[in-house]
Formats: C-alpha cells, sequence, structure tokens
C-alpha cells in the first residue's frame, strides 16, 4: 500500500497527545470549575459564524485575520477568532432580557490567521468569562479578582498585572483631535513603547506645551503599585474624561485591596493595544517565559449593542497553550498518564470482575494484553493464575 | 535572578559593549567572543551572544530578557516586543541596489525583477507596495556576489558606506530602511522586572545625551 496524503499539519495547528493533553483539560476543567465557584455558567457557541458578524466589531487587524470560508449558498462564513464576539452576540439576539447581570463562561479553540510562534498558533484555546448588564467599578474588581484568582489555581508564577484605561487615552487623543492614521500611529507607537518616536510625534502637534506633555508623559504612565502612576496620570490630564478614567482606576484598585490582589497589578496607561471593541478598563497578565500576555481583558460597553439593547459588560479570556507553555518552561513538561493498574487476562474469567473492581474504585486499569507487560507497573493476576504459576 | 541581555555577534558587539559601559553596566568577566553565553563581572548579568538576525528572536521568546539589535533585522523578523530606545550607533541602510549601467532606469519598469537578498520579508514587501512582482532569491551572505553572475538583476542588502557596492560595480538606487541600532525589551520580562529594565533603559538614555551634548 503506497500512502499518497502527506502526513504533516498545516501550520500554525498541533497535535496534543500524553501528559499535554490531559494538562490542557485539566486547566480547562479548573477553570470550569472556579467559574462556577463565582456564578459563571458555560455556554458553548459555535466554531463558525457568518462572516460579517465577526468581522464587522473586531476591529481591523482581527478582520484581517479571519479564516473565511462561503457556506453552501455562497454567503461569507469565518472561524471566530475569540468567544467573546459569539457571547456577545448570542446576548445581544436572544438573552437580552434576562435578569441581570448574566455571566457566562466559555472555553473552546479559537481561529486567527497570523504567524505562527511559540505561544501564537492559528489554532489557539481560549477560556474565560464575561460579566454581562454590570456597569459598576465592582463588575470590573470582581473579573480582575477573578482573574488573578484563577491564575493562581493553575499553578503558574510568578504573574504580574497591567491595568490600564482606555478612557483615559481615548479622551487625550479626542482632546488632540487626531486623525484616524495619526491615532493609529500613536497606538503603534505606545504598544512597542518606541520613546524616541513618541517624542517626535509630541515635537510635531501645534498645540500647547500642557498637552504636548500629556502626549510625551503617555510612555511613563506605568509602574508598579506605589510608584504614583496615578497621581502623575492625573497631574498630567487635559480634561474631565480623563480625570473620571483616573478616578475610576482609583476606585477598582480599592475594591482589588479588600480582594488581597492589589500588589499584583502595575498600572500601564500606555497600554492601548487590545481588541477594538475595548472601551473602559483593560488589562493583561505575564508570567516568566512567556512574551506574550497569559490573560487579556477589559471592559467593552459597546460591543452587544451591535446586536442587540446596549449593555454594559466586562470580561477575560485566558490563553490556555501560552498558560501551559509558560507551565512547562518553568516546571518541565507534564507526566505522560499511565494506568494505575495491569490486569492479566486468565481462562477462567476472573480478571473481568478483578479490573471491574479497581474500575469502579476509580483507577485506571488496563488490560495486560500486549507480548511485553510495561514496567513498573502494580499488577494483578486472577488466583486461577497464580494456581498455575505455582 | 540575573537578567540575560542578548547583544549580536559581529559589527555591532563592540558598539554595545561601550555603550553598556558609558551607562554604568557591568560588562561580561571575559572576552565574550569566546563562550556564547558569559556572567557579568558582577554576576547580575548573564550576556548571550547570537547571530545578529537571531537576537530578536531569543528576546521575543523570552530566552533573553533584553537585547540589542539592528532596527533591519527587527523589521525582518516582525518581533513582537518593547523597543524604548534608539541607540546612537550601527547606523546604515537598508537599499535596493543595482548594476551601475542601470542607475536611471526605474523599478516599476522591471517585470519580474529577480532579487538577491538576506531580507526576504521587508523586500517582498518593498517591492510588493510598489505593485511589481519580484522573484525573491534569499541567499545567506555575499548577495553583492548575484548579479555578477547574473542569479538577479537587484539586491537588498544593508550599505553602510557603499565601498562593497562600488568595489563590484552596484549603485544604490533605494533606500527602504534606516537602521540603527535598538534597545529591545521581551514584553513578561519588562513587566516582572520593570524596575531594572527602567534602570538600564535610564541609564543608557542619559549616557546618549550626554553624548549628544560633548559632540
Amino acid at each position: 500500500m503506497t500512502i499518497s496524503a502527506p502526513a504533516t499539519l498545516p501550520r500554525g495547528v498541533s497535535d496534543l497527545f500524553g501528559g499535554a493533553a490531559l494538562a490542557k483539560r485539566a486547566a480547562e476543567a479548573a477553570l470550569r470549575e472556579l467559574a462556577r465557584r463565582w456564578a459563571y455558567f458555560e455556554v458553548i457557541p459555535p466554531s463558525f459564524e457568518y462572516a460579517e458578524t465577526l468581522a464587522g466589531e473586531a476591529g481591523e487587524q482581527i478582520a484581517q485575520e479571519l479564516y473565511r470560508f462561503l457556506d453552501g449558498d455562497g454567503r461569507a462564513l469565518a472561524l471566530r477568532p475569540d468567544l467573546t464576539i459569539p457571547v456577545a452576540r448570542l446576548v445581544g439576539t436572544r438573552l437580552f432580557d434576562r435578569p441581570l447581570p448574566q455571566r457566562f463562561f466559555y472555553a473552546g479553540p479559537a481561529f486567527r490567521y497570523e504567524e505562527p510562534r511559540a505561544g501564537r498558533q492559528r489554532e489557539f484555546w481560549q477560556a474565560g468569562i464575561e460579566l454581562i448588564g454590570a456597569g459598576s467599578v465592582d463588575a470590573d474588581a470582581e473579573v480582575l479578582a477573578f482573574a488573578a484568582t484563577a491564575l493562581q489555581a493553575l499553578e503558574i508564577a510568578p504573574v504580574t498585572f497591567t491595568l490600564g484605561h482606555l478612557g483615559y487615552f481615548h479622551a487625550l487623543a479626542a482632546h488632540l483631535d487626531l486623525g484616524r492614521e495619526a491615532l493609529a500611529v500613536l497606538q503603534e507607537t505606545l504598544d512597542r513603547k518606541r520613546a524616541d518616536d513618541l517624542a517626535a510625534l509630541a515635537a510635531d502637534l501645534t498645540h500647547a506645551g500642557a498637552d504636548r506633555a500629556a502626549l510625551q508623559g503617555l510612555l511613563h504612565l506605568s509602574g508598579p503599585q506605589g510608584a504614583g502612576v496615578l497621581a502623575r496620570a492625573e497631574a498630567l490630564a487635559r480634561n474631565d474624561a480623563m480625570i473620571a478614567a483616573i478616578a475610576h482606576l482609583r476606585a477598582v484598585e480599592a475594591r482589588l485591596d479588600h480582594y488581597g490582589v492589589k500588589a499584583l497589578f502595575a498600572i500601564d496607561l500606555a497600554d492601548v493595544r487590545g481588541m477594538d471593541y475595548y472601551t473602559g478598563i483593560t488589562f493583561k497578565a505575564y508570567t516568566p517565559q512567556m512574551g506574550f500576555a497569559v490573560v487579556n481583558g477589559g471592559r467593552y460597553d459597546t460591543l452587544i449593542g451591535h446586536f442587540g439593547p446596549e449593555q454594559p459588560a466586562v470580561g477575560c479570556a485566558f490563553y490556555l497553550d501560552r498558560i501551559l507553555l509558560a507551565r512547562q518552561r518553568q516546571a518541565g513538561p507534564p507526566p505522560d498518564p499511565v494506568p494505575d493498574l495491569l490486569v492479566y487476562p486468565c481462562a477462567c474469567g476472573g480478571y473481568v470482575e478483578l479490573a471491574a473492581a479497581a474500575r469502579a474504585a476509580g483507577h485506571s486499569v488496563a488490560l495486560a494484553l500486549g507480548p511485553e507487560p510495561p514496567a513498573a507497573l502494580p499488577t494483578r493476576r486472577c488466583p486461577c493464575q497464580q494456581a498455575v504459576s505455582r | 535572578m540575573p537578567l540575560t541581555i542578548a547583544l549580536p555577534k559581529g559589527r555591532l558587539t563592540d558598539d554595545a559593549l561601550i555603550w553598556l559601559a558609558r551607562a554604568g553596566w557591568p560588562l561580561p568577566a571575559e572576552d565574550p567572543g569566546r563562550r556564547l553565553i558569559a556572567p557579568s563581572s558582577d554576576s547580575s548579568m548573564h550576556y548571550m551572544l547570537a547571530k545578529p538576525m537571531d537576537v530578536p528572536v531569543f528576546v521575543e521568546q523570552g530566552a533573553a530578557d533584553v537585547g540589542i539589535a539592528g532596527l533591519d533585522v527587527l523589521r525582518e523578523r516582525a518581533a513582537d516586543l518593547f523597543e524604548p530606545l534608539r541607540l546612537p550607533f550601527g547606523q546604515c541602510r537598508l537599499a535596493v541596489a543595482g548594476p551601475a549601467a542601470r542607475a536611471g532606469r526605474p523599478l516599476r519598469l522591471d517585470a519580474y525583477p529577480r532579487v538577491a537578498t538576506k531580507y526576504p520579508r521587508l523586500t517582498e514587501q518593498y517591492f510588493r507596495s510598489r505593485g511589481i512582482s519580484a522573484e525573491l532569491i534569499v541567499l545567506s551572505g555575499s548577495v553583492e556576489l548575484a548579479p555578477l553572475v547574473n542569479l538577479a538583476d537587484l539586491i537588498v542588502d544593508l550599505v553602510q558606506t557603499g565601498a562593497t557596492l562600488r568595489e563590484n560595480g552596484l549603485v544604490e538606487l533605494r533606500t527602504i530602511l534606516d537602521s540603527q541600532a535598538v534597545l529591545i525589551l521581551n514584553r513578561a520580562s519588562y513587566r516582572l522586572h520593570t524596575a531594572a529594565l527602567d534602570r538600564l533603559i535610564d541609564a543608557l538614555r542619559a549616557a546618549v545625551a550626554e553624548k549628544k551634548i560633548k559632540d
């Protein structure tokens, strides 16, 4: 027999097996259970939808990265690039009149056509929560505290969060009356922390000195708790909306203190890249040995309004592949699963009962069917066999 | 935990070490040319020497926390990291060059130019954005040779003084990118070692500013 099809995989997808498969399911199960304890219950949206549903709201970057294909009737479909948009569509079109707030958990693969690299594959697994219908500081704090608690439960450490507020940046951009193109350049400059380029941008502005100072100061509005970032941000603020964003962050921090996780959160008001649908707080989590954020979240008060009645919403997504990769780099590869017990078949059939009893007690039981039994496993034989061997 | 810094092996190594010394940063205890990874004199840093093209990869992946790389390889690799500071050395241009005989001929008149380069991503992007379907010939060195042996019509390569081009009968036709050395940081490392890395950035920035005043 000849094998004609190549037994290889396209770029950006991977097989999981052994310890890696087990670890991914275990991490997903741990998040699902924690979510249940915080009263977030699972929704299971479809893997693909109409492309216009997914492309319209996620922003240009994501729209370029969609996997698109055609339905039988010629309509354009796309694989979901995240699960927040499908959940927003579900709430906006079907669950809009349920009692508020609503809390949802989700887990599953998402798909983006981007250059694959470690921790950024084209098919990647996300799990996350969405808190919908609550626009309060308490809602923001709940999602942040959940993320911090969950990363502890997933046993990667140490973790640092960055917390920002897009309202501050957008209010400054509006104040400076930046055009679309200038805004995109500014976002890229801030995202890469290119201080020299930002200084040049600020110098080009014809605005008042305080405006230029606010723009150039953005890059320095980043630092751990106690570094006085919010006080400096307030001093640079040019309008009420910017002041309000800072006041909001202060209130969120007070709540994080109640949860006992405030010290984990560094402030970064220059963190302006993320999903285009974010409107308020944004946050990310980082861990050693992983160059990209392992959690990404924020408030998106206008997204659901694209599908139904507008509702405030906040949520976060855990990048399971990155979390598992980081954990593997920090602590070594997860061990492959092995059976707890090996049972030898025998002529009298007593082995069936032996195996069944051990399985009922919760053990993983394999029948010794191969010629060479794997070494170092506890074994059990039926009394009839032991009689023969003696 | 000591920080790991990745430096490009080759033409940028000496300048990188000079600028780190000017910023008051501890240098490798011994000549790093002999070892690929070496501790600093006070063990507070690990120095790693990598091929220039690989430095952004080491830093992006977190194998090194911080690095110094040319803007050319940074853009070629499209690495996703922080670039807080440009450093005043390693200035050069990524340029399109071709035989001296064709100097005045616009690039757009070539139907399918064959272009030899070590920078396939930037080359492809440059020609494609001008509507020219170039045929890329990816080499790992001696790119200037390609037009001489009729392997390529044009080359895209780094130009510092232009001497190598002239020696091979080539002229610079277009500049794709003005390059110089850039300090780069891994995104997660910056979050996890903010204080130490901020000190490094500030010290280097101060050294750059001081040198500017002196010159």
